[in-house]
């Protein structure tokens, strides 16, 4: 499925700015896997998802997706197998088109762009049932634009893009860390429904220990730039939110915001 | 009443200078509104246009593939504006600035002199209109035609799934890549797009004032932005049918406002002035307004 070996990057390298982001980091996801990153600021989290959806270049290591290398690849092209919410609700959608024309894109994503009308009445059927399950009416607004909506609605579309064809590999960026408690709760719900029916092999950073706990087969703990912790199975379904504090001595505020 | 009268017997004429100049609103809506990408290209592409089926038609070739020609070089005008932003990573502007300053001697290479006259020639008027070429209604309703299908397929194209993917790339290049959308691609593919539109209205005036001179483009930029301005304010922008009406009508009511200043007895010259004053008006309402920026700028 998803296979990380000896990643490396440096930002700045040969200045005396110079950041060590990665420190030779490797991971293997089986199919079916839902591995949860924790770690500080500056663990390396985000940069570790930045070079799998290929928006930061790695200086040494590689990335298999089904066995294929793609290493090199730019992001589009590896957005066909990689489907991600960012943390920014802003981010994962295009303010200036509307709802149906988001999920369009989303709907071909990684797939060529045809000379064909994007929008049809089974294509907008499609997009109301896959809305739906959100509860929060977006469905009966399809022609409004994305712009329109409140952090959390625009969150839930971004999750219903990246899962309305089920990508390879889901990326999750702390993607709910920019809502409110309740909207949080919600969308968290839904992606571990989306993730659990469609058996989606999934990566999601997180600052919530208690989602850290609760979600996913794997855990992961990442420190300066490595995995520095592991639990899986039986083992992971045991870590409570204090016994992983103070294992680590995890000082940072935001990890003990559960 | 004076004033009305000569501006009344202005009005044909006028619209004809409108409806051309619509593609080249067109041409400017394409990167400033669907690209994100505030482009000065049009400077240059726009006699492009003019240079390229002056010097085609004054070589024996047909009005119509002169026409083709010229809709090319403007096209290869944008893609190099394009790929000067995306490979050097400088501001948009400055690489507009750059091939519109470098266009200048292109266009005197390409007619060989500074202007060419065409007077001697058939031109597409000849060729589409027949026995009326020189009958004004019938030369609107020609370019009117051509420009509402102009504007009626670049409706189209953007409500198709690579229409979606140029505008992705306009709204959000975070998510336009995360959806697999090349950014070089589509922003290469809808500068060129611009370009040849530009490049299509400086043909279609060069044939029509029967002479190309390379100074033709000069405010043309200013003019294309404040017709797309005056447009939006008319018809609006909040859907892609609007926003590619905009310029059309925008264009048309502009060259009218303009004939108006004339016959007020406002000096040409001082024309520019007033456009540049006008576009900075309207570019300065919304963000007195606090509202969010009318022009968004590429980083």
């Amino acid at each position: 499925m998803l296979a990380v070996e000896g990643l490396r990057k440096t930002f700045n390298a040969g200045t005396p700015n110079a950041r060590v982001a990665l420190d030779g980091v490797s991971l293997t996801l089986e199919e079916g896997d839902f591995a949860v990153v924790i770690g500080g600021n500056g663990a390396g989290k985000s940069t570790f998802l930045n070079a799998i959806a290929g928006e930061v270049g790695v200086d040494a290591g590689s990335i298999r997706i089904d066995g294929a290398d793609v290493t090199r690849l730019p992001t589009h092209r590896r957005a066909g197998a990689i489907a991600r919410v960012f943390q920014d609700p802003l981010a994962g959608t295009a303010g200036a088109m509307t709802i149906e024309e988001n999920l369009a894109l989303a709907l071909r994503r990684g797939s060529r762009a045809r000379l064909a009308f994007a929008l049809g009445e089974q294509r907008r059927e499609r997009f109301r049932v896959a809305l739906a399950g959100f509860g929060l009416g977006l469905e009966g607004r399809l022609g409004q634009k994305v712009e329109l909506l409140s952090g959390g609605q625009r969150q839930s579309l971004a999750l219903a893009m990246a899962i309305l064809v089920a990508p390879r590999i889901l990326l999750l960026d702390e993607h709910t860390a920019a809502l409110d408690p309740k909207t949080a709760a919600a969308v968290m719900a839904a992606t571990v429904n989306a993730v659990d029916s469609a058996r989606l092999t999934t990566l999601m950073v997180t600052h919530n220990m208690q989602h850290a706990i609760d979600y996913g087969n794997r855990l992961l703990m990442m420190a300066d730039g490595r995995i520095i912790f592991e639990a899986r199975g039986a083992e992971k379904r045991r870590l409570t939110v204090e016994a992983l504090v103070a294992r680590f001595h995890l000082t940072d505020d935001k990890m003990l915001l559960a | 009443m004076e004033t009305l009268s000569v501006f009344w017997n202005l009005v044909p004429i006028t619209l004809l200078q409108g409806v051309i100049y619509g593609f080249v609103a067109l041409g400017i809506m394409v990167p400033f509104r669907m690209l994100s990408f505030p482009d000065l290209t049009a400077e240059g592409s726009f006699p492009l246009g003019g240079a390229v089926a002056a010097a085609a038609i004054a070589g024996g070739l047909d009005p119509i593939p002169a026409t083709a020609l010229a809709v090319s070089a403007g096209m290869l005008a944008g893609s190099t504006t394009a790929l000067i932003h995306l490979t050097l990573k400088l501001n948009t502007l400055l690489c507009g600035i750059i091939v519109l300053t470098m266009l200048f001697s292109i266009n005197i290479r390409v007619m060989g002199t500074p202007n060419t006259p065409l007077f001697a020639y058939d031109n597409m008027f000849h060729v589409l209109l027949g026995g009326a070429a020189r009958v004004l209604e019938a030369q609107i309703a020609l370019v009117a035609g051509l420009v509402l299908a102009t504007a009626g397929l670049l409706f189209a194209y953007l409500k198709t799934e690579a229409g979606l993917a140029l505008r992705a790339v306009g709204a959000n290049q975070m998510m336009a890549r995360a959806q697999g959308i090349s950014i070089w691609r589509q922003t290469v593919w809808g500068i060129a797009l611009a370009g040849g539109l530009c490049a299509l209205g400086g043909a279609i005036v060069a044939q029509n004032q029967s002479f190309a001179d390379v100074n033709m483009g000069f405010g043309v930029l200013l003019n294309g932005l404040a017709a797309v301005i005056v447009g939006e304010t008319l018809v609006g922008r909040a859907t892609i049918l609007r926003q590619v009406l905009a310029p059309v009508v925008g264009a048309v009511v502009y060259y009218q406002a303009i004939s108006f200043a004339l016959a007020l007895g406002l000096a040409p010259s001082d024309l520019k002035l007033l456009t540049g004053l006008f576009v900075l008006l309207m570019l300065a309402v919304p963000s007195i307004r606090g509202r969010r920026e009318t022009l968004r700028i590429r980083e």
